[in-house]
């Protein structure tokens, strides 16, 4: 075994800066010579340098590996060895993927800090290299012939070799597994001849992953050697006994997690199987299990769970994500991206979903105990608001979360996770120091071992999952003025006086936890990540619960970051109490690479707490941003959202992992107990979710009564009625054109069968129905070609109302017409995306005359040619009886009216490319011929107006109103029917910066300005216009829980007055159906996760109704 | 006659700028749309060590109509007769004005490595080709090198 070089750096703290090393730099850096030259010569001078100030009770060679370890640097091993109890073994240990991951934290030593090692208690002698654990009997073949060859009681030595054999081609396995792998395990005489081979598959595998991994040592003793002849003499393939000795080696023991598994860099979660550290952790893993059972050795003490899981052998993760990815394959129909974009509630990662009565269910045994909390009261004379009474109670809840149960910290408490073992005493070792280590802790879910005791980590946070609207905010806030500062007493546990309310500095004597990658304690900081709209809604929320100077805080975002990692650890710079930054930011600035270690501050300092906002965006435990969340310190954790489980139960996983609420943070045992049997739709799984859940959540609804039966936030009434419209004679004719194409289409559709691929297709007709009942204005095109001898009465191309190139029609047409995916569908999207971002057309040249592009068309295969190129080419088929087709790829038929003009629309029309994807009408301003008389309205407009005038008159416009619409085209075309109209107004939607949305909501709030439109989609998130108390929902959504966020941003806490909302209907029209689906959405109750073909067959009938 | 086409000119350019390996076309003084064509034997096939000569002409309606083509070397193909016209799908109805002189001379040369007897136009080649293939390609090498220069390769 080698030893890779060891940095001290990391785990000695000697800091080059510090004054007590400085005095001696200069005398050492006269020894320092260029390693590169002669640099035998040197490294003897300076080991003799090394021991004459060392002494000489340290052996030559230990000082050897010292200086290696220190790289050569005089001065770093001599302040190595002083400042530690530098323990000898440390130097030939190498665990180098601990120290990559370090490598970016330079050191920091504040002398007035101690540093406790969180969990762990430090072995501290250590004497021993190898410790016996068992031995075992296996047979081998003899691949010798001859006499004497062989006496029993030789010492026997094991090597193993792969091989590989040929690929086997697997569907989407790791490249890993798609290699046939097969080990020879040899064994060999001292001298190493090669006596035979053990033939034994299961002893090969264990032994030859044992040795890889660099966990055991084997010595064999021959046993017998079966045949007939007399001893001396040995035969071919002669069955041979031996005895195998297996010793464990004390580098196979951990300080730090091996590999890449370890807790807050999980890889093995983040990254699914198959990656090949997961593999070889894997085998690492199964071989030591493996050989725990040759030997006979049993835990001492082990979790009910682990054994279960033993019994029922699964721990081997692999197989189950094996299992898990089969069952996907078979289910996944690849061929259909449709499926994908449309069917967003059957993402396949994460299994199936979960239905409203199920949540319903989870959320009720969370809120069963919650009644009862005791209240706390926030710092007064640092916190301005009075909290109502339910908040009072989430503070206490809170902070009795963070402070560490007493009860839950006894060293005797083994994690669930891990198993100790004991050695077995052997003659041999009766040599050693009773001091020696007795136990062994093996983990068998990630095959970790460890000489240290394994205590339970404590998750100090939880979920705040209070419905929208009911002031997560200021609960949050409230908990960071209680506890400002962390309190130590010193058995290391942090036990808060929840009435003393003065943070005092003098009782900061160490920080709660300093992580063992040093980080910089920011020992009163709260890192809050929101979203990007809600960033400034946070900053000022803060400063208007704080008194004056007692609370600080800063935005991290954009340009003016500013926080310097350098100037922080140099304690130049003030740390702030609150730190908002978005998730942007945070999977920016993240890097989860070894190679790479994140240099961004965020990521180098340990916070006194974190807090996510809205926090189901990290649902995905696999996207960057929630791996930059899980790596983010912090001993207390909290998230916030509104909805915790969005559509799937691994929705929840992220928070829990995030959470760090153990064992379930674990993905392994996450899967064993609760994903797979919920999939396998095992109603018990429900049940551990609750469990699960019921610590850590606490949820309040807006209509839940407290414990004396009153509700326990009294807003304001909310009414929320629908008004019927119906449409003037010329719209009820345009509708009903459009209608009845779509029908026919629809129909089509239906019978080819193919109704669920071309559901864009569909979409799209469904869209522009929509929009004729907003106002026919949206949905017709200026320049279609809406002649008879266009089979499709209707505008089929990519060109929307005005005319102008769509990209997302574009995009939509290519889908459903040439939905197959082959690889000239690269080209296409790559064309497409050029498209989009404007590409210079007129540089290109036409395939048919070679020229550059005149009157550029692109046919539907995005190829591109002249328009009278292409013409002439239509001809010439025409006459020879063909149609028309590509001439590049013979795709067809093609009619003139499939071509799409590129060459100057392009240019033109750059910014009307919308990408707005639920709106296919343009989004700047629609330019009306003037010579069209006054727009007239259409039914929702005038209904529309005809509230406001009443708003108007009656009321004298004391009542705000919000305007929701989908269609930004619609906004636009109220926005014009208001200004005729003298009202005054503002906007807001999904293209403003995040500073003129500011200044739009600050302009709301002021007089004179009463009405706000806004998209439906941009409104959504985080928003407060409790200013208005009125509002106009214009066009219904698929989803009612859509529309119920938006009319929460006016009805929620702060809203004082009744709040009126009113849906805008068009009688016997789509609205109509769209409403009922709702209604039905709403209410089914889907059992454990419908089938896929459940899901499409409520699909179709959705369609089906929509069509009726 | 009107102008030769901005394509003809472009197209002669690059295949004379940018050479096909084994291919070599070069239009004729008199007319420029008339080119003489050299194909190497393909190797690995019966016709492999032969140059052979071939008429490309364009008609007026190139590129709508495709390139007329002929071998002027005889030649034992079942998809060659012996007037030297031949049988690719790509000079009949599988045109395309995306096509060019490259494209169809490279498809002729892949024609040679790849003979397809089971084309309907089968003449006794063909036949021959399906009966006693070995044969049939013997005879095709005899009459490469009996009338396929193999000599001088195309020069560019």
């Amino acid at each position: 075994m080698s030893y890779d070089s060891y940095d001290f750096r990391n785990n000695f703290y000697s800091n080059a800066e510090s004054s007590t090393s400085s005095s001696n730099s200069s005398f050492f850096d006269t020894f320092i010579v260029d390693d590169k030259s002669n640099s035998n010569f040197t490294s003897d001078y300076k080991l003799r340098e090394l021991q004459s100030f060392i002494g000489s009770e340290v052996s030559l060679t230990d000082l050897k590996n010292l200086l290696n370890a220190s790289s050569g640097d005089l001065q770093k091993a001599i302040n190595s060895y002083y400042d530690n109890n530098m323990n000898k073994e440390n130097l030939v240990m190498s665990t180098p993927t601990s120290l990559r991951r370090n490598a970016n934290s330079t050191n920091y030593h504040s002398p007035d800090i101690e540093v406790p090692r969180k969990k762990s208690r430090k072995n501290v002698t250590r004497d021993w290299q190898r410790k016996y654990i068992g031995s075992i009997v296996v047979s081998g073949q003899s691949v010798i012939e001859g006499e004497q060859l062989i006496n029993l009681k030789d010492k026997i030595t094991f090597e193993s070799q792969v091989y590989f054999q040929k690929p086997i081609r697997g569907r989407k396995r790791s490249k890993l597994q798609s290699c046939w792998q097969s080990t020879v395990l040899k064994f060999k005489s001292a001298n190493g001849t090669q006596l035979g081979v053990i033939n034994d598959n299961r002893i090969s595998f264990m032994v030859s992953n044992l040795l890889d991994a660099g966990v055991c040592e084997f010595e064999g003793q021959i046993l017998l050697i079966g045949n007939e002849n007399s001893d001396e003499r040995i035969e071919f393939n002669d069955e041979v006994f031996i005895e195998m000795k297996i010793y464990i080696l004390y580098a196979a023991f951990s300080r730090e997690p091996i590999f890449t598994i370890s807790r807050e860099n999980n890889r093995a979660i983040s990254n699914g199987p198959g990656s090949v550290a997961d593999h070889k952790a894997n085998d690492r893993k199964n071989a030591i299990l493996s050989m725990f059972e040759q030997c006979g050795m049993k835990a001492r003490q082990s979790s009910v769970l682990t054994q279960e899981h033993k019994q029922a052998g699964t721990l081997d993760a692999e197989k189950i994500e094996e299992h898990f990815q089969n069952e996907r394959w078979t289910g996944f129909n690849s061929a259909s991206s449709i499926q994908q974009n449309f069917f967003p509630n059957n993402d396949e990662e994460g299994g199936p979903n979960m239905s409203d009565q199920q949540l319903n269910a989870l959320y009720e045994k969370a809120q069963m105990a919650d009644m009862n909390i005791p209240e706390a009261e926030p710092p007064a004379h640092t916190f301005l608001y009075n909290l109502r009474r339910y908040q009072k109670q989430a503070l206490h809840w809170m902070l009795s979360k963070e402070t560490l149960d007493p009860n839950q910290t006894t060293p005797t408490s083994l994690h669930p996770l891990w198993e100790e073992y004991e050695f077995p005493v052997q003659m041999e070792d009766m040599t050693e120091d009773s001091n020696s280590n007795k136990f062994f802790y093996f983990n068998p879910y990630t095959g970790e071992l460890s000489l240290d005791f394994q205590k339970v980590d404590q998750c100090r946070g939880g979920i705040l999952a209070d419905e929208m609207g009911l002031g997560k905010t200021i609960e949050i806030l409230s908990l960071i003025h209680s506890v400002k500062y962390p309190t130590i007493d010193p058995d290391q546990c942090d036990i808060v006086d929840l009435t003393d309310d003065k943070p005092s500095t003098s009782k900061i004597r160490r920080p709660v936890s300093l992580s063992t990658y040093e980080a910089y304690p920011a020992i009163k900081t709260t890192l809050i990540v929101c979203p990007m709209s809600l960033l400034s809604q946070w900053r000022d929320e803060v400063n208007n619960v704080s008194a004056q100077n007692t609370m600080s805080v800063e935005v991290y975002y954009g340009k003016r970051r500013n926080w310097d990692l350098k100037a922080i650890r140099a304690r130049k710079v003030d740390l702030p109490d609150v730190l908002v930054t978005t998730y942007g930011v945070l999977m920016s600035e993240f890097s989860d690479e070894e190679n790479k270690p994140a240099t961004s501050p965020l990521f180098n300092v340990e916070f006194l707490r974190v807090v996510l906002d809205e926090a189901h965006s990290i649902k995905s435990r696999s996207t960057k941003t929630a791996k930059a969340c899980y790596a983010l310190r912090a001993e207390r954790r909290w998230a916030l959202t509104g909805t915790p489980i969005q559509n799937r139960l691994e929705d929840i996983f992220s928070l829990v992992h995030f959470l760090r609420h153990e064992p379930w943070s674990n993905f392994q045992f996450w899967k064993k107990y609760i994903q797979t049997p919920f999939e396998k739709k095992d109603l018990r799984a429900l049940g551990v979710v609750q469990g699960v859940l019921e610590p850590l959540v606490l949820r309040r609804t807006k209509n839940m009564r407290d414990i004396n039966g009153q509700p326990i936030i009294d807003l304001p009434s909310k009414d929320v009625e629908i008004e019927y419209l119906d449409f003037s004679p010329e719209e009820q004719d345009i509708y009903d054109s459009i209608y009845t194409h779509s029908k026919t289409k629809f129909n089509y559709f239906c019978q080819a069968g193919s109704i669920l691929s071309h559901y864009a297709h569909i979409f799209q007709l469904l869209v522009r129905l929509r929009q004729v009942c907003d106002h026919p204005i949206l949905a017709i095109s200026k320049h279609a070609v809406v002649e008879d001898d266009d089979e499709e009465g209707i505008n089929n191309s990519a060109f929307d109302e005005e005319g102008n190139l769509n990209i997302d029609r574009l995009i939509e047409r290519f889908m459903t017409n040439y939905g197959e995916r082959d690889h000239s569908a690269n080209y296409q999207i790559e064309m497409l995306e050029k498209l989009k971002y404007g590409d210079d057309f007129s540089s290109r040249e036409c395939p048919i005359c070679y020229d550059n592009l005149v009157n550029g068309v692109l046919m539907p295969c995005m190829h591109s040619a002249c328009r009278q190129c292409i013409m002439e080419y239509f001809q010439s088929q025409e006459l020879l009886g063909k149609s028309g087709q590509c001439p590049v790829c013979r795709r067809g038929p093609i009619t003139e009216n499939d071509l799409l003009d590129i060459s100057k629309r392009i240019d033109n029309n750059n910014e009307k490319i919308t990408s707005d994807a639920s709106s296919s009408a343009n989004n700047n301003n629609t330019e009306f011929d003037d010579d069209d008389a006054s727009l007239k309205l259409s039914a929702k407009l005038g209904a529309l107006l005809r509230n406001l005038n009443n708003l108007r008159q009656e009321n004298k416009m004391t009542e705000k109103c919000v305007i929701f619409s989908q269609f930004t085209s619609m906004l636009d075309l109220i926005g014009d029917v208001l200004t005729k109209e003298n009202f005054s107004f503002v906007r807001l939607d999904g293209t403003q910066q995040q500073s003129d949305r500011e200044r739009v909501l600050r302009d709301f709030k002021k007089p004179g300005i009463d009405i706000i439109l806004i998209s439906l989609r941009a409104g959504g998130v985080g928003l407060n216009l409790t200013a208005a108390s009125r509002a106009f929902l214009m066009d219904p959504w698929w989803n009612s829980s859509i529309e119920d966020q938006a009319i929460d941003r006016v009805h929620r806490i702060g809203q004082k007055r009744e709040v009126r909302v009113t849906r805008f209907i068009i009688r016997n029209s789509i609205e109509e159906k769209m409403l009922s689906i709702q209604k039905r959405k709403n209410a089914i109750a889907c059992g454990l996760g419908m089938s896929k073909d459940e899901l499409k067959a409520h699909r179709l009938e959705d369609l089906r109704e929509l069509f009726s | 006659m009107a102008a030769l086409p901005k394509r003809i000119i472009k197209e002669t350019e690059r295949l004379i700028a940018d050479a096909v390996p084994g291919i070599s076309a070069r239009p004729h003084e008199d007319n420029l749309r008339y080119f003489d064509v050299d194909i190497t034997g393909p190797e690995q096939s019966p016709f492999e060590g032969g140059v052979f000569k071939l008429e490309l002409f364009l008609p007026e309606e190139y590129p709508m109509a495709p390139p007329k083509v002929r071998f002027l070397t005889k030649i034992y193909h079942p998809n060659i007769d012996k007037l030297g016209r031949i049988c690719l799908d790509i000079l009949k109805d599988k045109w395309s004005p995306a096509l060019q002189i490259r494209t169809v001379l490279l498809s002729i040369q892949a024609l040679l490595s790849a003979p397809n007897p089971d084309d309907p136009l089968a003449n006794d080649v063909a036949q021959h080709w399906k009966d006693n293939e070995p044969e049939a390609i013997a005879k095709a090498r005899e009459w490469t090198q009996k009338y396929a220069e193999n000599l001088v390769p195309p020069q560019e």
